[in-house]
């Protein structure tokens, strides 16, 4: 019944033996223990799943592991250097752009995902490009506040 | 989602040939993963047209724009072709659904699946589109039947879709406020052979009115903007009389906030709950035997006495 599947988790090349049914969500969490990807509503509209498959921010609640043979995935853990905080995870700790903490991994990669556009978004564009990642507790203003000096910073940083 | 076999072909005849009883091929699975994880479809097979080369790319020239059917939302949106070509089609693309979506989900997935909330089919119905599949081309007024429902056949890829260049186009829709899904979207496009609408659903309640074709576009788009107004909890007085005796998809919500009383929903929503210890002092006369059943005699009391 299972079907081997390759990828590269966080620069790691992974190999391992799925069901064709297992969800990516579920292959990072149970089989590699990466529990930084948080599942939310499991429908795919909250976003707390999101990582970047190919640099492409993805819900991966929505996603089957073998669909993403051969690709590069980045979750929460490889997104920080070995010491210290990425520079947008720095950025929503200093505006203070989470409560919980639950939705955080899924904003912080869909945010990174927007440093690849070619200028600055405004801030109505950071408010339209969240719109697959849902917060319950701040009401969004911080996460803004914190994607904008995010992505400052990883401007900088480049 | 019940157990499947998974094949990954690299061509599309291996695709068609794949072994399988229920075969269902999958694009982005935007649409198709999650009705699997509800078992609204369990096939046997799921086969994954990814590997397929040439359902990729977009290709134009002056007259016609030709989207491959695995071209995500975000490539046609991004796309500097399809910009070039048909702006209105970039700007539908990239506002289906949210980015996270919009990087997996294909054009060829939304038009074979084919719901009524989708974007893309009223861009192939006002452009005069054709479907090109593994099998035939298909014109867009001939593919569409139903809800969720074709003319393709079991084993039918979409391959391409073929945009005839318009003078003008453009796209709008009403975005559902929670779900952003369009509760009515319209198409219209100044073609060649002269103008052209189409419309998205809207969530009406009962029969639907106006067709695909978008003969009956402004009584649909006329019932969008009631629905609409419906779900926003609009005065009762100012309804069409037919909506106020229609409870309505979402009617709960609506009745309660009418019972209330006008305005928002919140408060006629508690006041129409019976309290579950009934509380003496705040019970009906016994001589008023309709309040005693009516929930909003109910509400009418306890407003007042607020």
């Amino acid at each position: 019944m299972g079907i081997s599947v390759s990828m590269k988790v966080n620069g790691k090349a992974v190999t391992a033996e799925v069901e064709p049914r297992t969800l990516l969500a579920a292959f990072l969490r149970e089989t590699l223990s990466l529990t930084g990807t948080h599942v939310g509503c499991d429908t795919a509209q909250c976003g707390a799943c999101t990582v970047l498959v190919d640099g492409r921010s993805v819900k991966s609640c929505n996603v089957l592991a073998v669909q993403v043979e051969g690709s590069s995935v980045t979750t929460i853990e490889g997104l920080a250097p070995a010491e210290g905080l990425h520079p947008m995870q720095a950025a929503f700790k200093r505006h203070h752009g989470l409560q919980c903490g639950f939705c955080t991994p899924g904003m912080v990669l869909s945010a990174v995902e927007l440093a690849a556009r070619p200028k600055p978004p405004t801030d109505g564009e950071i408010r339209e490009a969240l719109d697959g990642n849902f917060c319950r507790c701040t009401g969004y203003q911080n996460i803004v506040r914190a994607v904008k000096a995010g992505l400052a910073d990883m401007g900088g940083a480049q | 989602m019940h157990p499947f076999n998974y094949h990954a072909p690299s061509s599309l005849k291996d695709a068609q040939s794949a072994k399988g009883g229920d075969v269902k091929y999958l694009a982005g699975g935007q649409s198709l993963l999650a009705t699997m994880k509800l078992r609204l479809a369990s096939p046997s097979d799921l086969v994954s047209l990814a590997g397929i080369a040439d359902l990729r790319g977009i290709r134009a020239d002056a007259a016609m724009l030709t989207i491959g059917a695995m071209a995500t939302h975000a490539e046609v949106a991004a796309s500097a072709e399809v910009a070039a070509q048909v702006p209105a089609l970039a700007d539908l693309a990239g506002g289906i659904g949210d980015r996270q979506v919009r990087n997996r989900g294909t054009m060829g997935g939304s038009l074979a699946n084919n719901d009524p909330a989708a974007d893309y089919p009223a861009a192939v119905l006002g452009l005069g589109a054709t479907v090109i599949t593994s099998k035939r081309k298909i014109v867009a007024d001939e593919y569409f039947t139903g809800l969720y429902e074709t003319v393709l056949e079991p084993r039918e890829i979409i391959t391409a879709v073929s945009f005839p260049v318009p003078k003008k186009a453009a796209y709008e829709k009403f975005k559902n406020p929670a779900s952003r899904f369009a509760l009515v979207g319209v198409f219209v496009a100044q073609t060649a052979a002269g103008v052209r609408v189409a419309r998205d659903r809207c969530r009406w309640r009962g029969s639907i009115p106006g067709r695909r074709d978008g003969s009956r576009a402004r009584e649909t788009l006329v019932a969008g903007v009631r629905a609409l107004a419906r779900r926003r909890h609009e005065r009762p007085e100012r309804r069409h009389p037919r909506e106020r005796r229609i409870p309505g998809a979402f009617g709960g919500g609506a009745r309660r906030a009418r019972r209330g009383g006008r305005g928002l929903g919140g408060r006629g929503y508690r006041a129409s709950k019976p309290p579950c210890i009934p509380d003496r002092s705040t019970r009906p006369p016994p001589s008023s035997p309709t309040a005693a059943t009516s929930p909003s005699g109910a509400s009418r009391r306890r407003s007042s006495s607020r």
